[in-house]
């Protein structure tokens, strides 16, 4: 009996240390759960304008509503106050989600529970059903079915020679799932130990302008450098945490400040919004350490024109018609 | 039990190679599918039991025991899957697939380390049937409901007693942990309450 009981509780360990980030962003999101997400004043109503060819609306962690001419696109939509039930909100979303209008496409990058929000994804299906959900290869698995066209893109297993998964036009939008760097899975041991791929950057070009959304990445220059050679980018999405101690590289799987700007030197964007952080408690420091760290980098380079570094709700335009 | 440890001994080899490939992949996560981790590890993780308590009563009195229940889905239709999987899963069932709508069998072997006291019952028994799995928040995955029925097996030394089960759950968590109610036929054992483990 007890080598019973011995191996049981082997397997449980085994469980539990494969799960272990999880655990651990659970811990530390327990103060989270006693005080109610920071409210955001002044939230824009209007969101999509006529005068307006480019803007961008920073709704808080992946979450960007695009307005490209008469497109709508929302990346990654974290609507709901927690993710993954364990991981609540430090600031309300940067918009009411009535305001949010009827959206062309809706692009998820990766089946991560901050990226990937089942209940946000329905409250955006239930105000159009002509919208398309777009989402790696492998992410079909972690979906069920929504009112909505679902397009899957083919992301070279997780691209590991090619850095460009495929292109399609879909709704009129051409949409390129480009390399990223990260790793699949949404429940612990089949991200960590089943080499589930399910993940992607985009690239989404439409009338002219190129907007490139990095999902969640780790830094790899020469392919950033190939993705830039191929794409003439005006608007740069990325990541710029979680990260603790936000002046130093990051890791195979998240860039932290320093890589994040190597990035956009890499593709040569015009433009460029940081994005994934300031939202959630991932690291053991404040969610907004990598803005602090990125602001520095930003002034050291006198980057400030170029790089729009965003408050939750708050919207850049960057071409007016 | 001891046909149990047997069994057990004889994966030994196969239960120390995965733990040494969990160890080593959980440091660097894995980008290639590793047929024989992947199946390895899942097997090893439908092998921890949720605990259980089980009913022990006779014509005079009545207590809890404490045991371990398992939870084996051969078949599970989703009638909520998107265009590009299957609604029919195999024991290996999607959480999505399952907790965002779906009618599943279930087969659930339970062990009484203890044994009973109150009854005459055997340390073994299992029961086999069909619940519905309906979704109540976030698509199943913040809270998901199911409805069952079905067959239960239990042995005295005397004699079987064998009849209907019923029983309703509550799950969270992605579906991964839950809380599973069954009332049997039979008085000896009429009530049991267990937790619900499952991964996959």
């Amino acid at each position: 009996m007890k080598k019973v009981i011995y191996c049981i509780l082997t397997i449980s360990i085994l469980f539990t240390v494969s799960s272990c980030n999880l655990l651990l962003v659970a811990v530390r999101n327990i103060p989270t759960f006693f005080e109610a997400p920071e409210k955001v004043k002044n939230k824009i109503t209007q969101p999509i304008r006529k005068d307006v060819k480019l803007s961008a609306l920073w709704i808080g962690h992946a979450t960007v509503l695009l307005q490209m001419d008469d497109k709508v696109i929302i990346t990654d939509p974290f609507l709901t106050e927690t993710a993954g039930e364990f991981a609540r909100r430090v600031v309300e979303p940067g918009i009411e989600v009535e305001n949010i209008p009827p959206c062309d496409l809706i692009l998820i990058s990766h089946s991560h529970f901050d990226h990937l929000n089942l209940a946000s994804i329905e409250m955006l299906a239930e105000k159009n059903n002509n919208t398309a959900l777009v989402f790696p290869a492998d992410l079909e698995n972690y979906i069920p079915d929504y009112d909505l066209k679902l397009y899957r893109m083919k992301n070279d297993n997780g691209y590991g020679s090619k850095i460009i998964g495929e292109s399609k036009i879909i709704n009129g939008i051409k949409v390129t799932s480009v390399f990223a760097q990260h790793w699949g899975g949404r429940y612990g041991v089949d991200g960590y130990l089943w080499g589930d791929n399910a993940f992607t950057g985009y690239i989404i070009e439409y009338n002219g302008m190129t907007v490139y959304f990095a999902g969640d990445t780790g830094y790899d220059s020469l392919k950033f450098k190939q993705l830039g050679a191929i794409f003439k980018i005006d608007l740069a999405l990325i990541p710029i945490g979680p990260c603790a101690d936000c002046k130093q590289c990051g890791t195979y799987s998240h860039v932290f400040p320093p890589d994040a700007y190597s990035i956009y030197q890499d593709i040569s964007a015009k433009w460029m919004i940081p994005i994934h952080y300031g939202t959630l408690h991932f690291a053991q420091a404040d969610p907004m350490e990598p803005v602090f760290a990125f602001r520095e980098i930003i002034k050291d380079n006198k980057a400030e024109e170029r790089v729009s570094i965003l408050g939750i709700g708050e919207q850049k335009i960057l071409l007016h018609k | 039990m001891n046909r149990l440890i047997i069994f057990i001994q004889k994966l030994r080899f196969f239960i120390i190679l995965t733990a040494i490939l969990i160890a080593q992949s959980t440091l660097s996560q894995l980008k290639d599918e590793n047929t024989f981790l992947k199946w390895g590890s899942w097997a090893l993780l439908q092998t921890i039991p949720s605990p259980a308590f089980f009913d022990d009563r006779n014509e005079v009195t009545s207590g809890i025991k404490f045991g371990m229940q398992w939870h084996v889905v051969p078949v599970s239709y989703s009638f909520n899957s998107n265009k590009y999987v299957s609604p029919f899963n195999f024991f290996y069932i999607k959480p999505v697939n399952r907790f965002s709508g779906s009618v599943e069998t279930f087969f659930e072997p339970s062990l009484i380390p203890g044994g009973f006291r109150n009854n005459s019952l055997k340390k073994f028994m299992y029961n086999a049937g069909a619940r519905l799995v309906l979704p109540v928040f976030h698509k199943g995955e913040y809270l998901a409901v199911s409805l069952g029925a079905g067959y239960y097996n239990q042995q005295s030394f005397e004699r079987k007693y064998d009849g209907v089960t019923y029983e309703a759950g509550v799950y969270s968590f992605f579906g991964m942990l839950g809380l599973k109610f069954q009332y049997n036929q039979y008085g000896l054992n009429r009530y049991n309450l267990s937790l619900y483990i499952k991964y996959y």
